[in-house]
């Protein structure tokens, strides 16, 4: 072979290589994004369970009032053979303007696997056909839905006499204020309440990741939203604030006869700022009342980038149910 | 004839598949934290 056809063969040999090498790093970056995107820890396979007529039954869109909105879906377990049952509910996120009961449809199932009646309910979320939703609107639904939730799990055989309320990010807040303002009017006692990133407190300095801290009137008006009332930027800092604003602070409502609490957040969270979580937990530790904080220190709304603690989370969850509201 | 894969060509190829993992993996931690915020490392491996 001439030495001009052997360069040309090498640089043909070199121009293919280059060619392997941008195919395996796309291959790679595309597996590893995937992979990222989809890998569940194996400590956490157990929280889905595979459902079936053996593990029990769904109920959807069960009415509980008027609104498009007001619809349950109840998960109940297989054993039908208990003279009564413990209910928890969860609530789902979305940021008080989206989302819906079937999002949480595995922790459903996973609270039924374990001998719960298992409620997801829906509440009127705000957009441009409900103007007039609030957080406290929609707590106020959450409130009257209960006695609707009961009823007909009775009527369906499961008879409740406790329960845990629950929920994640807007689902937490609801969970929140049922537990620490609305339980002692709950048709069955509400023995524990556990959620993840629900905001419960609405200071203007605490949520400095909208720029609030800095803006008195957009902090004025993002809280008269979520309150449902008038709330000005010279109300901030007064009593009238506080009276305002209590309805839809779950922290305020938080006394020495609250009930056990797992509670989660995130230290970057971009969307529910963790300085507002820092009152629940002084309210918490004030009022002696049994809690299970975690923090997450890598993680934001999602808490996703601290899956040992999210184990942990769950784990305590777990435990509060076994020691607060056992199945019989 | 000379080989394809020769010992350098091994390495360079096993160099570029890591970084293109690595990569991967704190690109959609980048855009996760982007999203509902986050730190780029510590917590969970990338």
């Amino acid at each position: 072979m001439s030495s001009e056809k052997k360069i040309k063969k090498n640089k043909h040999k070199t121009g293919l290589f280059i060619l392997l090498c941008v195919g395996a790093f796309i291959v790679s970056f595309g597996g590893s994004a995937v992979f990222k995107l989809t890998y569940a820890a194996p400590a956490l396979k157990k929280y889905t369970v595979d459902w079936n007529d053996e593990t029990g039954t769904i109920r959807t869109d069960l009415s509980y009032g008027d609104g498009d909105a007001n619809k349950f879906d109840l998960y109940l377990p297989a054993d039908r053979s208990k003279e009564t049952y413990s209910l928890v509910v969860y609530l789902h996120a979305g940021g008080f303007t989206t989302g819906d009961k079937s999002d949480d449809a595995d922790m459903l199932k996973w609270l039924a696997s374990k001998g719960y009646v298992a409620a997801g309910i829906n509440y009127t979320l705000r957009n441009e056909q409900n103007p007039q939703a609030s957080v406290y609107s929609q707590s106020a639904e959450i409130k009257s839905s209960i006695p609707a939730v009961v009823e007909e799990a009775g009527k369906l055989g499961y008879n409740l006499d406790s329960m845990a309320i629950s929920g994640g990010s807007a689902g937490g807040t609801l969970a929140m204020l049922y537990a620490y303002r609305d339980a002692a009017e709950s048709p069955i006692p509400v023995k524990m309440m556990f959620e993840a990133v629900g905001p419960s407190s609405f200071y203007p300095e605490d949520w400095s990741v909208y720029g609030l801290d800095r803006n008195p009137d957009a902090a004025a008006g993002l809280f008269s939203v979520m309150s449902g009332s008038g709330i000005t930027a010279y109300m901030f800092g007064t009593e009238a604030y506080e009276e305002a604003i209590k309805p839809i602070s779950a922290y305020m409502w938080v006394n020495e006869n609250s009930v056990p609490s797992v509670i989660a957040y995130g230290v970057y969270d971009k969307v529910s700022p963790f300085d507002a979580s820092k009152h629940l937990l002084r309210a918490l530790e004030k009022n002696n009342v049994p809690h299970q904080y975690i923090e997450f220190p890598h993680s934001g709304h999602a808490l996703q980038n601290d899956t040992a603690l999210y184990v942990k989370y769950m784990e305590s969850v777990e435990q509060y149910l076994k020691a607060y509201l056992p199945i019989k | 004839m000379t080989k394809f894969f020769t010992t350098k060509r091994t390495v360079i190829l096993a160099a570029i598949l890591l970084v293109g993992w690595i990569s991967g993996r704190l690109a959609v931690r980048a855009f996760l934290n982007l999203l509902v915020g986050g730190s780029l490392f510590g917590g969970n491996f990338l």
